[in-house]
């Protein structure tokens, strides 16, 4: 077909095309700025993301290192840990060491300062501490508290016969026997040497006594024996007292306990005996244990070399024993506390005469007192006499009819005590010193019946540096109860007044001539010299009994208790 | 190797590799018992395979002594390498309460009684 044959719908169609090839190729430039500027960006994007990415594999790195570094730190800090742990139990376990090792050792060294090594039992310290406790509790709760003073009898013997360990054995076998058999609030303790001290608080008397009693019967069925050998039996004496019957402290129920077992000693021992029935109105007593102890200063003071180089020491002493004359008649108008108050003022009043004189105030037990003289037989004698004088200024002072005048009766014995040093101990013997006051207490009871203030043994009388000196007599001659031997007594009346002393002493010659005349039976020479010492001095109750005597053919003149 | 005073005395004897504490050992404090560690501590250095500590003639320890023997113990079992055997009295009161805590320390510490 022609091109001139092309209608107009052809190149309309034509035209038509054109157009949209021209819109077509617009579009494809567009597209193509499209493209260029999408595939620019996607460029910038696509390094901005690599980029990142590489960031993003650095820093995972970096936390991955990090982690790693944490891991190793955490491992060595757990390491560190589990040492500070185990160095932390370590320390607690020294910790906990040395404190059971220090409460332990403190404990141990505790027990030491309260208990007696030996024993076992508690000391005399840790004695002193909880009696004051424990009165202090019977007083706020107005209970009962009962103490048992203990001394196991012959124990002395027991040494000298056995031997010391054996005493020993017996000391700890009847330590441990009583503290198996005491309530479990009672308190055991050694007071020194071989005696015993129990507190039993909650305890009336009643209660104190029976269990004092169960254990002396207890300790009696002990069977000891050391080394094979049996020890025989044994025997305890005991003093019971109580808080608040004898006594508002306990120092005052602790001396009445002491003499109390003082009191069942001199009643034979292997016994009970009671504060109760003790003399009435016994005052502050001083205790015998004190006695050794203080002779014992006394003994070392003069002679610790001789005690170092040889075994024994002989030291001479003399015992003053004085009683209150009828005191029975005195007290009877008295009240107990005013007795009480009465001897106590006394005592109190004719100590530092004693004292003065070199006496040691030994005891006072109901109305008597005890007084040792170590320094010499004058000193006693002086301070007797120093005694009588101040009782004889005392009753001027007692003028009204009421008030009796006192009269104290007082005698002097002379013994050589034997102080022993034995295992490293030094050791006076008890007993000599007991045998001492005994017989000083024996002769004082003549004094009421001759009615003399003072009579000396012989033992003192041969002691003296110069009888002369004294205005002196022999009264008599007399077998003490007990004893066998027959000790000479003389009167020394210095301290008679004076008309009478000088009348005595004028007719001591005769008298003492009568005496011996009397005691050989010459009854009727002995009278006519009686009679004449009579005419010279009335009063002389000795020479009125003597000529009695001689009128009556008796051949003694002595009380029933002397022979 | 020896520390001799008046109330006590610790020696070394190296064949046996004992160390003995005699007598009454009441120093005080750690700056007195110096000494005596300085024994203790040549005596680990040393690294014997048993060490026996005999404390049957000490009578007396005080709370610094009973911390120096438990230090002591320590160092000795952090060596490892040592054994150690420790020898007590019956008649010694403390040691029968103090020294079984050393086995709390050291559980393969033997301890002897005689």
């Amino acid at each position: 077909m022609p091109p001139e044959t092309l209608s107009t719908e052809q190149l309309n169609e034509i035209e038509q095309l054109r157009q949209e090839v021209e819109d077509l190729k617009a579009e494809k430039a567009d597209m193509e700025v499209l493209l260029e500027t999408t595939l620019a960006h996607a460029d910038i994007i696509e390094s901005e993301l690599h980029e990142l990415n590489q960031r993003l594999k650095l820093e995972i790195i970096e936390r991955q290192q990090a982690q790693a570094s944490l891991e190793a730190s955490k491992a060595e800090l757990q390491l560190l840990l589990k040492i500070i742990k185990e160095e932390k139990t370590d320390l607690e376990i020294i910790l906990e060491t040395a404190v059971e090792h220090a409460d332990f050792i403190e404990a141990l060294l505790h027990t030491e300062t309260i208990r007696d090594q030996q024993t076992g039992l508690f000391n005399r310290r840790y004695l002193e501490q909880s009696l004051t406790r424990e009165i202090k509790r019977a007083n706020n709760n107005q209970q009962f508290l009962g103490i048992i003073m203990l001394d196991i009898d012959h124990f002395k013997q027991f040494n000298d016969n056995f031997g010391h360990e054996a005493g020993d054995l017996v000391l700890l076998k009847i330590s441990q026997f009583i503290q198996k058999n005491i309530r479990s609030l009672d308190i055991v303790c050694r007071y020194g040497g071989e005696e015993l001290t129990l507190i039993m608080p909650e305890a009336s008397l009643e209660v104190t006594t029976a269990r004092a009693e169960q254990l002396r019967q207890g300790v009696k069925q002990l069977q000891l024996d050391y080394g094979g050998q049996f020890l025989g039996q044994i025997a305890i004496s005991l003093g019971v007292a109580c808080f608040p019957d004898h006594g508002k402290t306990g120092t005052e129920v602790m001396q009445a306990a002491d003499a109390a077992l003082y009191l069942a000693k001199t009643q034979g021992r292997d016994r009970v005996c009671s504060a109760a029935s003790l003399p009435l109105g016994t005052p502050n007593l001083t205790c015998e244990r004190d006695v050794p102890e203080q002779l014992l200063q006394i003994f070392q003071g003069e002679s610790t070399v001789a005690l170092q180089s040889e075994p024994t020491v002989q030291k001479n002493m003399s015992v003053l024993f004085a009683d209150i004359r009828d005191f029975s008649k005195l007290s009877s108008t008295m009240t107990p506390k005013d007795n009480f108050k009465f001897i106590n003022g006394l005592f109190k009043r004719i100590e530092p005469t004693l004292i003065d004189n070199k006496g040691l105030l030994a005891r006072y037990i109901g109305n008597a007192i005890t007084a040792l003289f170590s320094t010499s037989a004058d000193d006693a004698v002086k301070a007797a006499i120093a005694l009588l004088h101040q009782i004889a200024e005392y009753n001027l002072t007692r003028q009204r009819p009421e008030r009796l005048p006192l009269s104290i009766d007082i005698a002097i014995n002379t013994s050589s005590i034997i102080l022993e040093a034995m295992g490293g101990y030094k050791q006076i013997e008890k007993t000599a010193i007991s045998d001492a006051i005994n017989l000083a207490a024996q002769i004082q009871k003549l004094n009421k019946y001759y009615q003399t203030p003072l009579l000396i043994s012989q033992y003192t009388f041969f002691s003296l540096e110069n009888p002369n000196k004294y205005a002196t007599r022999l009264i008599d001659q007399v077998k003490i109860s007990e004893k066998k031997e027959v000790v000479t007594v003389y009167e020394i009346f210095d301290a008679d007044a004076p008309e009478i002393k000088q009348a005595k002493l004028a007719t001591a010659t005769e008298f003492e001539k009568g005496l011996l005349l009397y005691k050989i039976g010459n009854f009727s020479e002995a009278a006519k010299l009686f009679q004449y010492c009579l005419s010279q001095a009335p009063v002389d109750k000795a020479a009125q009994i003597y000529l009695s005597c001689c009128q009556q053919g008796i051949n003694t003149t002595c009380p029933s208790y002397c022979e | 190797m020896e520390i001799k005073k008046d109330d006590y005395r610790v020696c070394y004897d190296q064949p046996t590799a004992t160390i003995y504490c005699q007598g009454s050992l009441r120093l005080s404090g750690m700056n007195e018992y110096a000494p005596i560690v300085e024994l203790l501590n040549n005596v680990a250095e040393q690294e014997p395979p048993v060490i026996t500590l005999n404390l049957t003639d000490l009578e007396f320890l005080n709370s610094s002594g009973i911390s120096l023997i438990s230090k002591f113990v320590i160092q000795v079992r952090q060596k490892q390498t040592i054994n150690m055997i420790v020898k007590g009295s019956n008649n010694i009161p403390w040691q029968k309460k103090s020294l079984k805590n050393l086995q709390r320390l050291m559980p393969s510490l033997i301890l002897e009684w005689e």
